[in-house]
């Protein structure tokens, strides 16, 4: 579960865990229920993650696509460097405003 | 936030991108030539450039970059396929939309922020403008392309895809997937896109987001494709299994497809959708408009300086090495780690020979490793010289001339920080040459040259070193206008100039403050801050030498170090100090013996000169030049003990030395402490001289233009040293170039040859030479001198006396005690037997030298006998314009005398004096004249008069009174000419023609050959006189009919020589 805190249309989301695959289903329903209620900045909060499988990078994709229609942009914060990386390597980093942490 | 990791993919790609722009002005500047007849692997190669910049931009969302490539790609293919021709304007627009391509990849991140369309405009244009009328709209024509299993739309326009799909290739999407593919495999993207770049081309690339779904859908994917449009030749069934991907991800893009969407109407709201980062960057453009007005606006020139000075400095964050080298490097450090263990083991353990055995390991490891490393920042100077071709070709243009430039030996390596500090000094050159030196085509062809001038730029390795030379047949550069300038400018005196040669005064050109911009064109033409050049390639340990020749052309020759690390370096010592002397400034070690100091170390003016094979060396003792205390060792005390001397010849003729530098009084009381002190140095320089401590070591340098001889007082080792700049304090002494430690801690200063050559105030010596060549020549024109090497002795102290030196066969020292007195004579034992010796004054009225202790015996031979002539110390060899007086001082045994170095010294006629004291020796051979004589006078054909021909009085005199004395009659002629005449009068009387070589109108050669050929002259024997017998001039002498060679003044010979020859002929 992730610890969620939201002023008004900002929500930061903090996930405990990895998001590899079991994990990335249930933070995309938080994310989705976020948008619902309608969230329109969204910042995840990265700093208990320190992996991130295929899963769990769609679901920030799906996530950046749905703010896109918003016009917001993902954030992403407390970013490991392992996890940049990979984010850089897959040109993504580009369409995330990452935070290092 | 962005930018503290680095993106290590995008530098990957900017620095490959880089590398690809490299070579790519050389072969432009190539294609420019071909013209027409363009070979297309080289369009390819930069096609290939152009298209592998574009290929990975696409990827990293850099849209300007790939646009701008895209369109070079465009025209690249055009020309490839011969629809346009590379005319100079379309070549042009390629370089310069490379060079802002450059300028993109330089900053990179920003570049989608710059303004690119005035080069996309041009290039856009070049292309329409050579397709057919028809096709012309195909470039603005979008299409999109789409597949039914595919979720991404390609846009393109129309003129693009049918390039895609020429020569039967066929256009795939295929759909790679970032995860799966890559990120699992240990593959970044940038792998896939370089394996599809090798097997055909990549058209575009979309990384597809929208294909993952939002967050509204049901379904995670795990999927992140990215949809590469790729045209390869290569069929359906193969390029699976070349790039890895399953089939289901592979979609051939049929050519009816390319048909069906081409009407205009759709394309135009689909273009819009198919291309957001245009959209992104119109408005940001508006915004920030300045720096990109800016770029538009640049002369090409100035974006080519900026361009490398950013380039340079981007290329000094990464190093390419290759993967050998890092390997032999990881094994050298292994080796290292081992060899340190086994040290440290062995010290502790206190075993001796381990510590011994580990020490040498770790030396032979040390130096691998060293040289490895130093591999690793070779680069070739190739990298620099590809920029200068492109200069050169935009100078033409600008200035309207016409020149090419040539490069050679670009593959030769110099160390990286070398490479890095060349690029400016060289472009200067470079420049210059094309602006100053080379001329006008009009002017060139006026000067008889081709019109298109030629610069040489290259590159070789010369024992050692790297040499670059850059050549133009230019109009070279004036010595004596750049000579006139530095005397105006006060940077030299008149007086230098005087002794200057040519190569000299060009050189001044490098002297600070002599050329500034204002100067350039009325003092040399050109010269733009040479010394600006100069310094800096003097920085990087170069010297720079300028060979010049009016209207021919210029050469500029740069010397330099392979690395400026660690150098090869000489150890001397000097006054117990030790130095290093750059090996490269090394050219041989001479060892004087003291024995010999005296033939091979001479006094020209003040400055000591060694003698070395004919070549004068000028000496500077470091001791003089540093000003240090002079100390040598002593033999008797073992110890070191400070040295009086003033020269080194100073050694064995202590007061001659004095008496020549004009430390002579005239005073008795002078002479006599002169002679004092004299006498003891002589006892304590006999023994000096055996030990070979005493020896005069000296290195031979050079650098640049100064060779000389520097005098050391030991040599030791040549070690590799590192070179460690000097403190601020010591910066400014140019006599030094830096500090080493040594192995034993102690510090060597390293001597900096030309700044010592400086600090001494050397001038090269081929002027010196030259004049002392032009002085022997006039000498031996002048009446009544010639040049002859005299032995100087004395007689008593004030008598000063001198034979010729060939003469003497032998010099030998001795003390009055070695005479014996036998049979009434006076012998020494020499060699085994005894040699009867005689004393001058026994025939001539001169000073006795009973009373003399160290004496000298020189040996002579005459009539076949060995004898000896006691003399007095010093002897001196002294080669002069000699001009006899025959009148004043001439006695028996005394031929005269000459004023040699301001003394009046006695020209010892040795024949004369043993005539006088053993005539028996002589008669035998004034009998057979007489009887020859006689007989001739019998028979009534008396044809034995000798013709003697001898431009110089003096030597004409001598001679003719030798044969005269022998009975013989002499017919005299001054040279050829006047030999001739003489010979047409008297050709019955004469019987024998003796002649001078070197002589003004009409040589001995030439005399001799005229001879040999006129019939009437035919039988005579000719005898050649010279004043040395040289090799050549003998067989030179032989071919043209000389029966015989004898040296001038050499009486004894020269008689027995035309006694034998006028025997045998009337035998």
């Amino acid at each position: 579960m992730s610890e969620i805190t939201r002023d008004g249309e900002k929500a930061v989301v903090k996930p405990n865990h990895n998001i590899v695959v079991p994990m990335a289903k249930d933070l995309k329903g938080e994310l989705k229920k976020l948008l619902d209620e309608g969230v329109t900045q969204l910042t995840i909060n990265m700093s208990d993650v320190t992996m991130i499988d295929s899963a769990g990078l769609s679901v920030f994709i799906a996530a950046r696509n749905s703010l896109e229609k918003l016009e917001t942009r993902l954030e992403l914060t407390n970013v490991s460097p392992d996890i940049r990386k990979l984010l850089q390597n897959m040109r993504l980093d580009k369409r995330f405003i990452i935070h290092d942490g | 936030m962005a930018g503290i990791i680095e993106d290590d993919i995008l530098q990957m790609y900017i620095q490959e991108s880089k590398e690809h722009l490299e070579d790519i002005e050389t072969d432009l500047l190539e294609i420019e030539q071909q013209g027409e007849n363009v070979e297309e692997d080289l369009v390819n190669k930069v096609f290939r450039a152009a298209h592998s910049i574009k290929g990975g931009a696409g990827f990293l969302d850099l849209a300007n970059i790939k646009e701008l490539a895209h369109k070079i790609e465009n025209i690249l293919d055009l020309v490839r396929n011969g629809q346009m021709i590379p005319t100079g304007d379309t070549v042009n627009t390629i370089l310069e939309s490379f060079d802002y391509l450059g300028e993109l990849l330089d900053n990179a991140t920003e570049s989608n922020d710059m303004d690119i369309s005035e080069h996309v405009m041009e290039l856009t244009g070049l292309t329409v403008s050579s397709l057919p009328e028809d096709e012309k709209e195909s470039v603005s024509n979008q299409i999109e392309l789409s597949h039914q299993e595919v979720p991404v739309t390609f846009t393109l326009s129309e003129f693009d895809l049918k390039n895609s799909r020429q020569g039967g290739k066929f256009l795939y999407i295929y759909e790679f997937d970032l995860i799966k593919d890559m990120e699992r495999q240990g593959k970044t993207p940038f792998d896939i896109l370089k394996v599809l770049e090798d097997g055909g081309s990549i058209i575009d690339l979309i990384v597809s987001m929208e294909a993952v779904g939002d967050l509204d859908d049901e379904e995670i994917s795990t999927r992140l494709p990215m949809y590469v449009l790729h045209s390869t030749i290569i069929e359906e069934d193969l390029v699976g299994t070349l790039f890895g991907l399953e089939d289901e991800c592979i979609h051939l893009i049929p050519p009816t497809v390319q048909d069906g969407s081409q009407e205009s109407d759709d394309s135009a709201p689909l273009e819009q959708q198919g291309e957001p980062p245009k959209e992104d960057i119109a408005p940001v453009v508006e915004k920030i408009p300045s720096p990109p007005k800016k770029a538009q606006k640049k002369s090409p020139q100035k974006a080519d300086k900026r361009k490398s000075a950013k380039s340079g400095g981007s290329q000094a964050a990464t190093l390419r090495v290759s993967i050998d080298v890092l390997d032999q490097l990881m094994n050298r450090a292994g080796e290292l780690v081992l060899a340190r263990n086994q040290l440290v083991q062995a010290i502790s353990t206190g075993d001796k020979q381990i510590v011994t055995a580990a020490g040498q390991r770790i030396d032979l490891v040390t130096s691998e490793l060293q040289e490895t490393i130093m591999q690793t920042r070779m680069q070739p100077v190739g990298n620099i010289f590809n920029k200068f071709p492109r200069i050169v070709r935009d100078m033409a243009k600008n200035l309207g001339k016409d020149m090419e430039l040539q490069l050679e030996g670009q593959d030769v390596e110099l160390d990286k920080t070398i490479i890095e500090s060349l690029g400016d000094p060289l472009t200067h050159l470079v420049r210059n040459s094309a602006d100053h030196g080379i001329e006008t085509p009009t002017t060139r062809k006026e000067k008889g040259k081709k019109a298109k001038g030629r610069i040489l730029l290259r590159a070789l390795h010369e024992s050692g070193q790297v040499i670059i030379e850059i050549h133009d047949d230019g109009k070279g550069l004036d010595p004596d206008k750049i000579a006139e300038k530095a005397v105006s400018k006060g940077l030299i005196s008149a007086d230098d100039v005087k002794d200057m040669s040519d190569h000299e005064k060009v050189n001044l050109i490098m002297l600070p403050g002599l050329s500034t911009a204002e100067q350039v064109t009325d003092v040399s033409g050109r010269g733009v801050g040479m010394d600006v050049v100069k310094t800096n390639l003097d920085q990087l340990g170069g010297q720079v030498e300028i060979i010049s020749e009016l209207d021919k052309g210029t050469v500029i020759r740069i010397k330099l170090p392979l690395t400026l690390a660690i150098i090869a370096c000489l150890l001397v010592s000097s006054c117990n100090e030790r130095y290093a002397i750059p090996q490269v400034n090394v050219g041989e070690l001479i060892q004087v013996p003291a024995a010999e100091v005296r033939d091979r170390i001479e006094k020209v003016g003040n400055a000591e000169v060694l003698i070395l094979r004919g070549e004068l060396i000028p000496l500077v003792q470091i001791s003089n030049v540093l000003q240090l205390q002079k100390t040598f060792y002593n033999p008797r005390t073992g110890a070191y003990e400070l040295d009086k001397r003033q020269q080194l010849v100073d050694e064995r003729i202590t007061e001659e030395a004095k008496q020549t530098n004009g430390h002579n009084t005239s005073t008795a009381a002078g002479t006599s402490v002169t002679q004092e002190r004299a006498g003891v140095g002589q006892t304590a320089n006999a023994e000096r001289r055996q030990s070979a401590t005493s020896d005069i070591k000296i290195v031979v340098v050079q650098a640049g233009m100064h060779k000389y001889g520097l005098v050391v007082d030991n040599l030791h080792d040549t070690v590799e040293i590192v070179v460690k700049p000097l403190g601020r304090h010591l910066n400014k002494f140019d006599i030094y170039a830096g500090a080493t430690i040594m192995g034993d801690g102690h510090v060597a200063l390293i001597l900096d040859i030309a700044g010592l050559a400086r600090a001494s105030e050397l001038r090269s010596m081929a002027e010196t030479e030259r004049a002392r060549q032009l002085a022997n020549a006039k000498g031996q024109a002048k009446d009544g001198t010639t040049r002859q090497t005299l032995l100087m002795f004395h007689n008593g102290p004030d008598e000063y006396c001198a034979v010729p030196l060939h003469l003497v066969l032998r010099v030998e020292q001795i003390k009055s005690s070695d005479i014996e007195f036998k049979g009434g004579k006076k012998v020494i034992q020499y060699r085994g037997g005894s040699l009867s010796i005689y004393a001058l004054e026994e025939v001539a009225n001169v000073e006795s030298l009973e009373d003399r202790e160290d004496l000298i015996v020189i040996v002579f031979v005459v009539a076949g006998h060995e004898v000896g002539l006691l003399a007095v110390p010093p002897l001196d060899v002294v080669e002069i314009d000699l001009k006899v007086d025959e009148e004043t001082l001439r006695q028996p045994g005394i031929s005269g005398s000459a004023i040699i170095g301001d003394e009046t010294t006695l020209m010892i006629d040795v024949f004369g004096f043993m005539e006088t004291l053993n005539p028996q020796w002589f008669a035998e051979r004034a009998e057979d004249i007489q009887k020859a004589t006689e007989r001739c006078k019998e028979l009534g054909n008396c044809a034995d008069s000798i013709l003697l021909v001898e431009d110089s009085l003096f030597f004409r005199d001598q001679v003719c009174h030798f044969m005269t004395n022998e009975g013989y009659s002499v017919l005299e002629a001054e040279d050829g000419v006047e030999a001739l005449k003489v010979l047409d009068e008297h050709v019955d009387a004469i019987g024998l023609v003796v002649t001078d070589i070197e002589m003004p109108n009409m040589d001995g050669f030439e005399l001799t050959s005229r001879i040999k050929k006129e019939e009437r002259f035919a039988h005579l024997p000719v005898i050649a006189l010279t004043s040395l017998a040289g090799e050549e001039n003998v067989t030179r002498g032989k071919e043209v009919g000389i029966d015989d060679y004898q040296v001038k003044l050499d009486k004894e010979n020269l008689l027995r020589g035309i006694h034998k020859i006028l025997h045998q002929k009337q035998a």
